[in-house]
């Protein structure tokens, strides 16, 4: 359920809300803020169930020294003496035949209660079963949200040349590029929903602040209560986080660990090997563009260029006469085959080149 | 009877999980230091919960006399209070039920036993606290369905979890939210007839 339909009573049954209005820390404040700024008209539900939750109370009954003494005296009179009551329970048989006789009865009974119980238990049963599927029926809820599962992986491999949505079992949706790879617990854990991504993908997380949303690229987690941000984290290139819309924690775990907060529209661009990392402000078309069949290069080194290539088509890329100054790519693409786009590269960057299957070679000219 | 010895005379307070290694084996010392540690708090929620401190008595009696009869079958666990709370809401189900098929007796008896107002902790200085408010939920509390108060004792006085509370009252986490869901809203209702007494107050 999302917090902008809770009720008075979801607002006290959250635990971050109890947190927020019992024992507040920056982060929980922080958050709430921002939820009350977005969503005003909660701010009823909100006083509200803070004044319920400060109020509520109970009657507590104190028991008396002498009623402790009192029953404890009782349970220590039982306990020194419970042989002598067991045995006044069990009744001792004159002979042979009475005993028989008493166990065949038992047997009996023992079977008509039985059978009787046994019609009760699957009435029970047929009508919690008919029960369970009407509730299945009527309840929207997400059946996963208490659902306990064992810790099973979820793996999802997108090739190079193909790109993929995901819609995860907590409703949020994934769009994986390709050449990339998403790896998650099934039905996510109790407390947190936890994925590993190599590669690049873009998120659209369902809000869960009971289960905060947390995206592993090596050192560096990303932590999302209700947002959508993309990460690129393929290996050997800079790692970028880009926030669209809520809040994220983005946590590097090198040597120093740090936290840093990203706002929507900023972006967080991480060099693993250096340890280093800088913000900068985003451009969501840029960033989208992958989601939307685009390819966009705004002044792109050609490594980055040619990787991007690589994984779209799916093909083998060979640069011949790469120029030691490095070439800087710019040209944008939407919906385009290889071709298409090699020819809009070419005039301006000066190559030319040949598509042999899934093989390129591309040769710049020597004069440039 | 035997000789007990006082409390006192032992070196170091011993954890529940020791004690209760100990029930387990038989130690009848560790067995009634289990009690004393443990009868003030199971009072308490006994009485939260049904508002009838003889009966709550009886059943913390019958509570300890089985543990001890059963010891040798007793699981270890890590969580002994847990697990006690457990046993004494099942008892108190189970009682409540019987008590309810039979002659109906009602849990209104014996509520003149000392008893104090007890707030959900808050840590914060300031909480602008209402004594109105307060007490009106306290008795409001008192008067619902037994699970329902249940469930509000543990989530919001004892602090326990989702996870907590669907075990101790064997029940799955999403009726332990309905539960929960359904006192709360009987709660809230009563703070706006609350609000609204306090505003015509004024007026006579």
């Amino acid at each position: 359920m999302s917090k902008t339909e809770y009720t008075v009573e979801d607002f006290m049954l959250d635990p971050e809300f109890k947190k927020w209005v019992l024992a507040p820390d920056e982060e929980t404040r922080a958050y709430w803020e921002v939820f009350l700024e977005k969503h005003p008209e909660k701010y009823e539900n909100m006083k509200l169930a803070r004044r319920a939750l400060i109020n509520l109370s109970r009657n507590l009954g104190e028991i008396s020294e002498s009623r402790i003494e009192g029953i404890w005296t009782e349970i220590d009179t039982f306990i020194n003496e419970p042989e002598k009551e067991q045995a006044e329970r069990r009744t001792v048989s004159i002979s042979s035949e009475s005993t028989l006789r008493r166990f065949a009865d038992r047997q009996t009974r023992t079977g008509y209660k039985a059978s009787y119980q046994f019609y009760r238990v699957a009435g029970i049963l047929v009508f919690a079963f008919s029960l369970g599927i009407l509730c299945n029926f009527l309840l929207e809820y997400p059946e996963e949200e208490f659902v306990e599962v064992p810790l099973v992986y979820e793996e999802h491999s997108v090739p190079p040349g193909v790109k993929s949505t995901l819609r995860l079992q907590d409703g949020s949706r994934v769009i994986l590029n390709s050449g990339s790879t998403l790896r998650y617990v099934k039905n996510f854990e109790a407390d947190k929903r936890e994925l590993f991504l190599i590669g690049e993908a873009f998120f659209e997380v369902a809000k869960d602040s009971l289960r905060p949303f947390v995206v592993k690229t090596g050192p560096v987690s990303t932590k999302a209560l209700g947002t959508s941000f993309n990460i690129t984290a393929y290996h050997d290139e800079p790692l970028d986080v880009a926030l669209l819309t809520g809040k994220v924690n983005v946590a590097l775990g090198f040597e120093k660990s740090q936290e840093i907060i990203l706002k929507p529209g900023e972006g967080l661009n991480v060099s693993i090997g250096e340890q280093a990392h800088s913000k900068h402000q985003i451009e969501e078309e840029k960033v989208l563009a992958w989601t939307r069949k685009t390819i966009l290069f705004e002044q792109t080194p050609i490594g980055e260029a040619i990787r991007v290539l690589e994984n779209w088509y799916g093909v083998q890329i060979e640069v011949l006469n790469r120029p030691e100054r490095g070439v800087l790519l710019s040209g944008k693409f939407v919906d385009q085959t290889l071709e298409g786009v090699l020819e809009g590269l070419s005039y301006s960057a000066r190559f030319r080149f040949k598509l042999d299957e899934d093989r390129v070679t591309l040769k710049f000219d020597m004069s440039s | 009877m035997q000789i007990v010895p006082k409390l006192n005379t032992l070196p170091q307070e011993t954890s529940p999980e020791e004690l209760w290694l100990g029930l387990k084996s038989g130690d009848k010392h560790a067995f009634e230091q289990l009690y004393r540690k443990y009868v003030k708090v199971l009072f308490q929620l006994g009485t939260s919960i049904t508002g009838d401190a003889e009966f709550v008595e009886d059943c913390i009696q019958e509570l300890f006399i089985d543990l001890w009869k059963y010891k040798n079958n007793i699981k270890p666990t890590d969580n002994v209070k847990l697990y006690l709370f457990r046993s004494l809401s099942n008892r108190i189900n189970k009682e409540k039920k019987k008590a309810f098929k039979g002659n109906e007796k009602q849990r209104q008896a014996a509520a003149n036993f000392p008893s104090r107002l007890e707030s959900v902790e808050v840590k914060i200085v300031n909480a602008q606290r209402e004594e109105a408010v307060q007490k009106k939920l306290a008795s409001i509390l008192k008067k619902l369905p037994i699970r329902q108060n249940e469930v509000i004792q543990y989530l919001f006085f004892e602090n326990l979890s989702y996870e907590e509370t669907s075990k101790l009252m064997g029940i799955n986490l999403r009726s332990v939210y309905t539960l929960a869901w359904k006192a709360l809203s009987t709660l809230r209702k009563s703070i706006i007839s609350v609000a609204a007494y306090l505003i015509t107050l004024p007026l006579w």
